[in-house]
């Protein structure tokens, strides 16, 4: 692990431990962070399809609810109860893998369809989970999974937000990840200049969706019920909205989106219904004052890895612009 | 079948000529569907209007609205990266289905206006409703393919969606062109409002959001941005829908109906009727 | 021989582009492919890349055969090209359009690159350095950082040039390097040319309308018209073919 991000990851969960275990945050600004957190892990996750590989996912909430309830059946139906608690992190692992092969699965169709027929599979997926957990009885079906126990805390939320982020940015920075883009600029030249398009397609699937269901184990501990229609299209288009607001083609953008959204939302709340109205109008202003997002193409410094120092010195920084 | 096909289909056509214009995919046009139906309320609650008036009515209502949205949300945006236009408008879907769901917190009964009468076609029974649905429906399509392959505005709007970069040059206004097509569109989205108010009385400010995916849908199947295509592909989806419910459980119609998308679109990439944009190196 | 093209064509939707050709390209030759506009040469150079699929006929590399490969796969069996119209990674920096190229050869997984193991951090190191030390023999050193697509028309050409070298070809296919160059970088592209083949031991099949630059640099030269070989030999050979003539200058000249 590189010295840049280990020591930060060290210290914010040390005190995000502390902050869980002696309550030194009132717990609705606790929960509202853990929300912040949650929703990091899934804009990171989806500006990987949508930002750096140039597709429109519109199914991501999909995969967070397959997280939510591999993770929920584990906990509540599988492990014995009194392991439950210490066995929540492999819970969490498993929901992720879970997903990871469903996401792998989706890749296959993105490797012969692109652009607004990719959306819509991706659409048609997200409609296609939601309608099978209606119709799964054993799973409470429309009416919901009951009985899931409270494990997610501060410290677990930050643990995967810095998670995702620090593997997130690990591949999108390396020479392997910057296949993802080149995919994006043009997949011609991409596998006329030996990108296997396919692998680096499956692998950005299989990572996001990963992370998506990590998100997801992680909401249903933290709600402690979830129900199918948690995870419906709004809940994508929710996501798409906190990657698009930061701004596609930046990790930075994603993490600064997911917060302004989140803590926006809460600081609302009294507004009641019209909430929901001001939103939108305010995400329709932002997009034509700044159509690329509050970052536009710019990165955190901190987040761009250092290794890229050739023998001649130069220290490698990437901007990575976003086209059409 | 051919009912709930028709109003599809009347959806279906807004979503895809204004894909077939600004390759943009519209996700605010169910909600406009939505206010279709709402307008049918109002004007038959509170205006008292004949069905003909509340046709006309929410069709000129849902026109303006659809050429408001684009005057005022996407235009400022059509050189912008076509992510920030899609962005717009799942932001102006949300804020029409909010502000709807502020201003009328609860569902709305649509008064009916047909008593049952059945009609016998040849072994169909089929009610005076379902007739007029799709005799009304069919009638719109008519009237707007006769529009885009037979006048002028319509040789316009298919000169911009083959080159939109020439299509200045020919000294023909894009604005004006994309302005009308989406009062045609929206137009054709408020009429379809109208007609599914009729059918199926209750209306909620989020029924446009699983209408209009399916619609979408079908102009997918279809194949997006050609007209006919959306056509064919509302009566497809309309038909596979009945059909899954005869044989599965109700509830399974949407599993049945995505999958099938799914399927569709791995095996045809680009919809029925569309042409697959060739490889060019 | 280390590419041997056998009968191979292809036609698109009934349209025949190319028909039965055959042409054989020993190591370490320059070869140029010269004929107008629509006779089959970039269709040629997309069949060997795998771009397309040929309608019929065998293209073999070292005896094996190309036909049916994917792209990727076959930019790893050591094939590489650049395209007539330049098409760069326009918005990743200029280290990136040759880092992309070179991760093939790199000895790490995926996995290495997302924990960031020592592995991954040698490999990554190597691949900067490789890199870096193409771009500077390129004389692209200075842009490292700039977005490939803010590059003078120039340095994109040779940025692509550098592009395909990353992966390590051994055969090389140029998609009209000259194109839009004045009579200076026309003569520089020649010296380049030569040495960069030299370099770097490859077999180049060039496509070019520049006939000064194709007479100078080829060893040999293939002429197609209507996607049928019509010439092949020595570019002397080839300037005096009647039918050369013909093509060009027109019947009765």
């Amino acid at each position: 692990m590189s010295k840049g991000f280990f020591l930060p990851l060290v210290s914010v969960l040390l005190v995000s431990h502390l902050i869980t275990a002696y309550g030194l945050l009132d717990s609705y600004v606790q929960l509202v962070l853990m929300y912040v957190g949650i929703n990091i892990i899934l804009s990171v996750s989806l500006n990987l399809i949508n930002g750096y590989m140039g597709e429109f996912s519109v199914g991501h909430a999909g995969f967070m609810a397959i997280g939510a309830y591999t993770s929920a059946i584990l906990t509540v139906r599988m492990f014995p109860d009194a392991l439950a608690p210490w066995l929540f992190p492999i819970a969490v692992v498993a929901a992720g893998v879970v997903t990871a092969i469903v996401g792998a699965l989706l890749a296959i169709p993105s490797f012969k369809t692109r652009g607004d027929y990719l959306a819509i599979v991706t659409l048609a997926f997200g409609m296609i989970v939601k309608s099978v957990l209606e119709n799964m009885d054993s799973l409470g079906a429309a009416r919901g999974f009951l009985g899931i126990s409270k494990y997610t805390n501060l410290t677990w939320v930050v643990f995967w937000a810095m998670a995702a982020v620090w593997m997130v940015r690990n591949f999108i920075y390396s020479s392997f990840g910057r296949g993802v883009l080149s995919v994006r600029e043009d997949e011609i030249a991409a596998s006329a200049a030996g990108v296997n398009t396919r692998q680096v397609k499956l692998f950005a699937f299989t990572l996001s969706s990963f992370f998506a269901g990590v998100a997801g184990a992680l909401y249903a501990h933290l709600l402690m019920f979830i129900n199918p229609k948690m995870f419906d299209l709004t809940k994508s288009t929710e996501m798409l909205i906190m990657v698009y607001l930061g701004g596609i083609g930046s990790i930075g953008g994603s993490i600064v989106g997911a917060m302004i959204y989140t803590v926006l939302l809460e600081l609302l709340r009294p507004l009641g219904i019209w909430r929901m109205v001001l939103m939108p109008i305010m995400l329709v202003l932002l997009m034509i004052l700044r159509p690329r997002g509050i970052m536009g193409l710019s990165e955190f410094r901190w987040l761009i890895p250092s290794v890229g120092v050739s023998s001649k010195g130069a220290k490698i920084v990437q901007d990575d612009a976003v086209g059409d | 079948m051919l009912q709930l096909g028709s109003i599809y289909a009347l959806i279906a056509l807004g979503y895809t000529m204004v894909y077939g214009v600004l390759q943009m995919i519209n996700f605010a046009h169910g909600d406009i569907f939505m206010l279709g139906a709402f307008m049918c309320f109002f004007s038959l609650t509170v205006l008292k209007t004949s069905l003909g008036q509340t046709l006309l009515i929410s069709m000129f209502g849902a026109a303006l609205l659809g050429v408001m949205t684009e005057r005022f949300a996407y235009r400022p945006l059509r050189y912008a990266p076509k992510v920030s236009a899609i962005i717009t408008a799942l932001g102006v879907g949300m804020f029409l289905e909010n502000f709807t769901l502020a201003l009328s917190p609860y569902p709305k009964h649509i008064p009916s206006v047909f008593n049952g009468k059945q009609l016998v076609m040849g072994g169909l029974t089929m009610s005076s409703l379902q007739v007029l649905t799709i005799v009304l429906a069919v009638g719109l399509m008519i009237v707007l393919d006769i529009i885009v392959f037979k006048t002028k505005l319509g040789m316009a709007l298919r000169a911009i969606s083959s080159d939109a970069a020439i299509v200045p040059l020919m000294g023909i206004s894009v604005n004006k062109v994309v302005s009308m097509t989406f009062a045609i569109g929206a137009g054709l989205g408020g009429a379809a409002g109208t007609l599914y108010a009729i059918a199926y009385p209750v209306i909620d400010p989020y029924m446009g959001v699983m209408v209009g995916w399916k619609a979408f849908i079908s102009a997918v199947i279809g194949g997006i941005g050609n007209i006919r295509g959306a056509m064919l592909g509302g009566f497809i989806l309309g038909f596979v829908e009945v059909f899954a419910a005869v044989l599965l459980p109700s509830t399974y119609r949407d599993v049945v109906a995505f999958s099938l998308l799914m399927i569709l679109l791995i095996y045809r990439p680009y919809g029925l009727l569309g042409r697959p944009k060739t490889l060019k190196v | 021989m280390l590419l041997v093209i056998d009968n191979l064509s292809h036609s698109f939707g009934g349209l025949a582009a190319l028909t039965n050709i055959s042409i054989v390209v020993p190591e370490h030759q320059l070869l140029g492919i010269i004929g107008p506009n629509g006779s089959g040469k970039t269709t040629l150079f997309n069949l060997i890349t795998g771009m397309y699929r040929a309608s019929s006929g065998s293209i073999r590399l070292k005896g094996q055969e190309l036909v049916g490969r994917a792209p990727a796969a076959i930019t790893r069996m050591a094939v590489a090209r650049t395209f007539q119209n330049i098409r760069l990674f326009k918005t990743l920096s200029v280290l990136d359009n040759v880092r992309i190229a070179r991760y093939g050869k790199a000895a790490c997984g995926p996995f290495d690159t997302l924990f960031r193991t020592g592995r991954f951090l040698k490999e990554e190191g190597l691949i900067i350095d490789q890199a870096m030390e193409l771009l500077t023999l390129f004389e692209l050193d200075r842009y490292v950082e700039a977005p490939a697509g803010s590059l003078p028309y120039g340095q994109q050409r040779q940025l692509e040039f550098a592009r395909a070298l990353a992966t390590d070809p051994v055969l090389l296919l140029l998609d009209e390097p000259a194109a839009g160059m004045n009579p200076y970088e026309v003569g520089k592209l020649n010296e380049q040319l030569q040495w960069v083949a030299k370099r770097f031991a490859l077999t180049i099949i060039l496509i070019e309308h520049h006939m000064g630059l194709v007479m100078e640099v080829c060893q040999r030269v293939v002429v197609l018209d209507f996607g049928v070989v019509i010439a092949e030999g020595t570019p002397e050979e080839v300037r005096n073919d009647p039918r050369v003539i013909d093509v060009y200058l027109g019947k009765g000249s």
